[in-house]
């Protein structure tokens, strides 16, 4: 056991600080802050939740095996992902491997460390709902004992689920990484197919619920839909009786209990198998990639850069979900925000509120296609020297990226004012006005977020998934993103209300602008010499 | 050719620079192999020939061209191989060699010329159209090659070229290398490896401690009959710390202040002599 420890704890230090000596702080305040954070959340929940409550909205055992569902959909994401990535897909797989242990030894530490990270994550989210329940229910002592068993034991559930998907998954995974182009396709009809899922349940929804009638209504409606679903997730509304205590729970608990706990052995064993397998493969001579043999391309310095772009980060698929999500997301999930939005009957402000809206979504997606310009410079690595000792001047190779990364943005702004113009009721003016703002906007938030980069680049990273761990340029770009996003839906809200249909627009188009400029200017000064400042 | 005159080189804040004021030159047609023990400021210094570390002082000429002042021109002229064989792993071997081609604006017909022996010299034709992510090292210090050789570079920069190389292609590698010179380009290398140096250079720098200690013409030296390692472990042994204190810089007299009473003489002496310096 002392060596399943030690193993667990070299994982846990090249990854957080936790175990480190002397480094006080480091560990005290980011326990301190996930603290905060969950109290601050459970607070947040509390308010909304006692609101829903004091109008008619049931607090029971359904609403929370409801949320328990949603809860753990997330967890079990979370659980595949880290599985993959954590286990089969390790770079240190060949390290462990060396050390003078056995390889149950190690397959037992890997397993801990994924469950404590899962329990890190499931409880960020958990905890809150937990604890919002417990004080709108006003329950006994005995309801938070339980609260703390399940939170312990949700992440194995979650962890037994994603362990028994993860083998199939690998495999296919492993098979596609050997072909990029099919990839790429299958990630992006996964997204669709969950676009459509979604979808599908927000139309349902919607259809269910009628939102042009009296709240009452509503939440009698949403109620009957809580308790209807409710019914089918056996699973989560046996957790929810137990710790509610609902009459009869212990034996459903008790069989549950067994049930998880022969399905977690089964699901190891099997797992422990596939991950030796596919740990033992030689993984350095794996993948050969042959693409068709083509000739010697001729092309400019500056469209040779959008290519290398193009293809450097569109042949690692998880790039497209890291970086381009929002991109392909912004016009669905701005159509369906509309159409939920145009489903309530409001009167004139309540229509500048709603177009006000429309304006923060459209602005936060098209900025939070971004993020590919917050890590610009940090992406380039240990090959940044070849961009610096390039004849080629560094506004000019930023240059491409900035188009690079306009290409997306604007393609998916324009769809988006397509599907807009020819899907929701907002005015035509609007929708335009509305794009020209953004686009404009989107441009001096590429500017800034490259900046924010090239002021502190992270270039010595071993796997490019690490960058945004280790890079803070993403964080603070996406912050940007959100305070700009605002700033334009309190101009739009602010100057609806004149006479004016333009007047508004005029103001919100003058203030990104005047913004955007003045970073053209900035980036057209200092670009040169804040990239020769970096160093690798 | 190759000037370097006074370079100096500080990394952020530090009082001592790294490389302290270095001077040499590297004629036609010459290969200069550059020495020096782990940390002696040989990768600083290559960096910063290559434009891609700015420095604090001193002039760096190739062909005549200011790196300082016309970066563009003078990069025309360099090609650089890094020790870390850092490549973009996604794009195929081709990709990558046209996208440096693309950089340095090389016409079609002569990069094919270029590449084409090249390929066949390092037997890596087969492998040219698959993704650098499945080279070994070697395979990526070969792609490495051939891409800084593509825009036929005046001088050519090398950083612990062999490392990861089998002998046949460290063999092929040294006679590309022999090869360029002798058109009247210019190679620089650096390496540990004593005996390559000592094979292939025309004449060796030593580095130590960021201070260039030695320039030695190994012709001059066959003659006398001494070995490169004998010179090599003399020049790293040297106490070269006294040309720190040239460098060391008070900022502000006036928040000098010695508590100890007991240390007074011996602190003034030494800020006394450290001022005197400067």
């Amino acid at each position: 056991m002392n060596t399943v420890w030690k193993l667990f704890r070299l994982q846990i230090d090249e990854r957080i600080d936790i175990f480190k000596k002397g480094k006080k702080w480091k560990v005290i305040l980011p326990i301190l802050s996930y603290i905060v954070l969950i109290a601050l959340i459970s607070l947040a929940l509390t308010y909304a939740f006692s609101w829903f409550i004091r109008i008619g909205l049931y607090a029971d055992s359904n609403l929370l095996a409801i949320l328990l569902l949603f809860t753990q959909i997330l967890s079990f994401a979370i659980a595949l992902g880290s599985i993959i990535k954590n286990l089969y897909n390790s770079k240190d797989n060949d390290l462990l491997m060396s050390l003078p242990c056995s390889h149950n030894q190690i397959f037992l530490s890997k397993l801990l460390v994924i469950y404590a990270f899962e329990l890190i994550a499931n409880t960020l989210y958990t905890a809150p709902i937990f604890i919002m329940f417990g004080i709108i229910t006003s329950s006994s002592v005995g309801y938070y004992f339980m609260s703390i068993l399940f939170l312990i034991l949700l992440p194995l559930l979650s962890l037994v689920l994603a362990g028994f998907f993860s083998i199939p998954l690998i495999y296919i995974v492993n098979k596609l990484k050997k072909n990029t182009t099919i990839a790429s396709i299958c990630l992006v009809l996964c997204v669709a197919v969950i676009l459509g899922l979604y979808m599908f349940l927000i139309i349902s929804f919607t259809d269910t619920i009628d939102f042009s009638s009296n709240q009452y209504t509503i939440l009698r409606n949403v109620n009957n839909l809580i308790s209807q679903i409710a019914t089918y997730t056996v699973v989560f509304k046996g957790m929810a009786e137990g710790m509610l205590m609902v009459t009869g729970w212990w034996w459903k608990d008790l069989i549950l209990l067994c049930v998880i706990g022969i399905f977690l052995l089964f699901t190891l064993l099997i797992v422990r198998k596939t991950y030796f397998k596919l740990s033992m493969k030689n993984k350095e001579m794996a993948y050969k990639t042959t693409l068709k043999p083509k000739f010697n391309q001729t092309m400019g310095a500056f469209r040779s850069i959008i290519v290398k772009e193009a293809k450097t980060l569109f042949r690692e698929p998880g790039n497209i979900f890291q970086y381009f999500i929002f991109t392909l997301l912004m016009p669905f999930i701005v159509l369906l925000y509309d159409k939920m939005l145009f489903s309530i009957t409001v009167n004139q402000t309540g229509q500048a509120m709603i177009v006000a809206s429309h304006v923060l979504v459209v602005a936060i997606l098209a900025m939070l296609s971004n993020m590919i310009s917050a890590t610009a410079v940090s992406r380039e690595g240990g090959n940044f020297y070849i961009t610096k000792m390039a004849p080629t001047s560094p506004r000019k190779q930023m240059n491409a990226k900035i188009v690079f990364n306009l290409i997306f943005t604007y393609s998916s702004l324009i769809v988006t004012m397509i599907f807009t113009a020819i899907f929701t009721d907002i005015s035509f003016v609007h929708n335009l006005l509305c794009t020209i703002a953004v686009a404009i906007i989107s441009l001096g938030h590429i500017i800034t977020s490259i900046f924010i980069d090239l002021k502190k680049p992270v270039l010595d990273w071993y796997d490019s998934n690490e960058i945004e761990k280790i890079s803070k340029s993403t964080r603070y770009s996406m912050l940007l993103a959100l305070a700009f996003a605002f700033v334009m839906f309190l101009i739009v809200v602010v100057f609806a209300p004149t006479k004016h249909t333009i007047w508004p627009w005029s103001i919100l188009i003058s203030v990104v602008s005047c913004y955007t400029i003045l970073m053209v200017l900035l980036y057209h000064f200092k670009i040169n010499r804040l990239y020769e400042k970096v160093e690798n | 050719m190759l000037e370097i005159k006074g370079l100096i080189k500080r990394y952020g804040n530090a009082e001592i620079p790294t490389v302290k004021g270095i001077s040499f030159e590297v004629n036609d047609g010459e290969i200069f192999g550059f020495l020096g023990s782990n940390g002696a400021g040989k990768t600083t210094t290559i960096k910063c020939i290559c434009g891609i570390l700015p420095f604090d002082e001193g002039k760096i000429l190739v062909d005549g061209i200011d790196m300082k002042e016309n970066p563009h021109d003078a990069k025309l002229k360099i090609a650089y191989i890094s020790d870390n064989h850092a490549v973009f792993e996604r794009l195929t071997g081709r990709e990558y060699v046209n996208h440096i081609a693309n950089l340095y604006n090389t016409p079609k017909e002569e990069r094919e010329k270029i590449i084409n022996p090249l390929l066949d010299a390092f037997g890596l034709k087969q492998a040219y159209d698959r993704q650098i992510k499945s080279y070994s090292h070697g395979m990526k210090q070969k792609i490495n090659v051939i891409a800084g050789l593509v825009h036929s570079p005046k001088l050519w920069v090398l950083d612990e070229p062999l490392l990861g190389l089998d002998p046949q292609s460290a063999l092929e590698l040294k006679n590309i290398m022999r090869q360029h010179a002798q058109k009247g380009n210019i190679v620089f290398f650096s390496s540990h490896i004593l005996e390559v140096v000592e094979s292939l250079c025309d004449r060796v720098g030593i580095l130590n401690k960021g201070v260039l200690v030695d320039v030695i013409d190994l012709h001059e030296l066959k003659k006398k009959g001494k070995s490169l390692e004998e010179i090599f472990i003399t020049s790293t042994n040297k106490d070269v710390s006294y040309i720190n204190k040239k460098f060391m810089r008070v900022k502000d007299h006036s928040e000098i202040k010695v508590d100890d009473k007991n240390a007074d003489k011996k602190a003034f002496a030494i800020i006394h002599r450290v001022l005197n310096l400067k």
